[in-house]
């Protein structure tokens, strides 16, 4: 389980977020929506380490990790798919895979949750480019890999921003089937999209988020209602 | 191994044997210089090339290689081999206290901090005289002797300094084919993505100081060997810019380029300076050409000429 607690946080003098709270239990899907600028990538930095909290608290499976370091990260069973897929472009596939095992390895030992082959066999893509640099792979090739280099950490919650950003519809839908069949695998999710229709595609609630604060909460079964209200969403999502 | 590489490798390496026979005494002592800064050289090379540091420090750890084996054989009386490893402990141990620290900066700040170590172990080679002699140094540094064989002669050292350069280039390109060789270029390609999967990019920097240090110290027991007397002017600041120019010139994230680089910045001011009062510059002119012409060193350079040929080549055929 995730708990952000009353979460501040900037960059120099800029405070972007405000007293952020919110909440993924386990197993749990949860969204993240919000305009461009709304402050959600800066809330996924801050909650991966990246960028240091100001105040409030996290909270991963009743540990304080607050101040823990990026590199800690896997530890306590978060991945993170950062926007614009983050991947080591002159690295091959596999290479940037072996990374994510070995970190993944040390953490979890032989308990794994996601073996080298379950997770090939997730992404046949992968599978076939193990060779090939990842610059060279599509777009949506590279996020299949960005998502399975994260499963090697070992998570038990997968934080992704913006899968969607830049991807034909097709291969978008390609990489929900790789969601869903995730979530029946009991994994968490935070989704950090701007796009509503695939968040409330694939998650339970969400968040919405405005100007670096929580505006709104869409509930277990809400998301069809907030959809429809045209005004609701004209107001927090633009 | 292929029959391409067994092409250029036993040439090379028969040239490399009988090299230190036929040239005269002074150009067998520059090739035992050229092992001697390689070694120092591959330390910089790894931060630079697969780090993206800027180590200005390295004449520090080149010389507490040297007072090391100096202090060790000739006040203490202690074997060589003691040296050595006093040098190296001592240097890997610093570089790892001060590395955690210095690290954690970036830029241009991390070089700064790498030039204020350099120049406050200048200072300090300077003040302790004590323990370094001083500006009068120390003398009489025993000649290595390897089984009864006395490495008393460039040409004899010649094969002692490079046998440990081969070695040292072994570890480096074991360290770089490694996985943490893997860590190192994902760091370089992008360290915010490398610590969101959970690389700790502050060790893994410590790490390669620390393997810096350690070739650094060895070039320095090295040298004391073979020049018999250190004294603080080896290890001044100029000395860290000289080992920062090797992989900058030959290029950093290549082997090949630490050795060229190294032959570059012992042969060349040799050479230029029959040249007469001139040389300084004309040696600065050189340095600033090929920084200028060739940001990716000369080998890099030499890489991207031969790719043009056989492109040109594959054109017409």
């Amino acid at each position: 389980m995730l708990e952000v607690t009353s979460v501040s946080a900037g960059y120099g003098a800029l405070t972007v977020l405000r007293d952020v709270s919110l909440r993924v239990g386990d197993g749990e899907a949860v969204a993240l929506v919000g305009a461009n600028g709304a402050g959600k990538t800066t809330l996924v930095r801050t909650v991966c380490g990246l960028l240091r909290a100001r105040g409030g608290r996290i909270v991963k499976n009743g540990t304080d990790i607050t101040a823990t370091p990026a590199h800690d990260l896997a530890k306590h069973g978060l991945a993170v798919v950062l926007e614009n897929r983050r991947l080591f472009g002159e690295l091959s596939v596999r290479e940037n895979l072996i990374l994510a095992e070995t970190v993944g390895r040390k953490v979890r030992g032989a308990d794994l949750r996601f073996s080298w082959d379950e997770v090939t066999d997730l992404f046949p893509v992968v599978k076939e480019r193990m060779a090939s640099p990842v610059e060279l792979l599509s777009g949506g090739q590279q996020q299949m890999v960005a998502i399975a280099r994260a499963l090697l950490l070992q998570p038990d919650l997968l934080i992704m921003d913006e899968p969607s950003t830049g991807l034909a519809p097709k291969v978008v839908k390609d990489i929900l089937l790789v969601i869903k069949a995730l979530r029946e695998r009991g994994m968490g999710l935070l989704l950090i999209e701007q796009n509503v229709g695939i968040a409330s595609e694939i998650t339970d609630r969400a968040y919405v988020m405005s100007v670096g604060s929580i505006v709104h909460e869409i509930g277990p079964g809400e998301w069809q209602t907030f959809l429809t209200d045209e005004r609701l969403v004209n107001a927090y999502l633009g | 191994m292929s029959s391409r590489t067994l092409l250029w490798l036993v040439p090379c390496l028969i040239v490399w044997a009988v090299l230190p026979f036929i040239v005269p005494r002074n150009i067998a002592d520059l090739l035992v210089f050229t092992g001697i800064y390689t070694v120092a050289g591959l330390g910089i090379g790894l931060l630079l090339g697969h780090c993206g540091i800027v180590n200005l420090a390295q004449a520090t750890f080149y010389g507490l290689g040297a007072y090391a084996s100096a202090y060790c054989t000739v006040m203490m009386g202690l074997p060589s081999i003691v040296g050595f490893f006093a040098g190296a402990a001592i240097s890997m141990a610093l570089a790892y206290v001060i590395g955690r620290p210095i690290l954690r900066l970036t830029g241009y700040f991390l070089a700064l901090g790498t030039l204020a170590l350099s120049a406050i172990a200048s200072a300090l080679f300077f003040e302790w005289d004590w323990l370094t002699g001083g500006t009068l140094g120390i003398g009489g540094i025993p000649k290595l002797d390897l089984f009864g064989f006395l490495l008393d002669r460039p040409s004899r050292y010649y094969f002692f300094v490079w046998i440990v350069a081969f070695a040292c280039m072994a570890v480096a390109h074991n360290l770089v084919d490694s996985r943490t060789g893997l860590m190192l270029r994902s760091m370089r390609d992008s360290s915010t993505a490398a610590a969101a999967l959970s690389i700790d990019l502050q060790t893994l920097r410590t790490k390669v100081f620390v393997v810096c240090a350690l070739f650094g110290s060895l070039a320095g027991s090295l040298f004391a060997h073979h020049a018999s007397f250190v004294s603080t002017q080896s290890f001044t600041v100029d000395r860290s810019i000289s080992f920062l120019l090797i992989p900058v010139i030959g290029g950093a994230t290549s082997i090949p380029g630490i050795v060229v680089g190294a032959l570059f910045v012992t042969f060349l001011p040799e050479l230029l300076s029959k040249l007469g009062d001139i040389h300084q510059i004309l040696f600065g002119l050189a340095l600033v050409a090929v920084v200028v012409l060739m940001p990716e060193g000369l080998v890099g350079a030499f890489g991207k000429l031969r790719t043009r040929f056989a492109k040109r080549g594959g054109g017409h055929g």
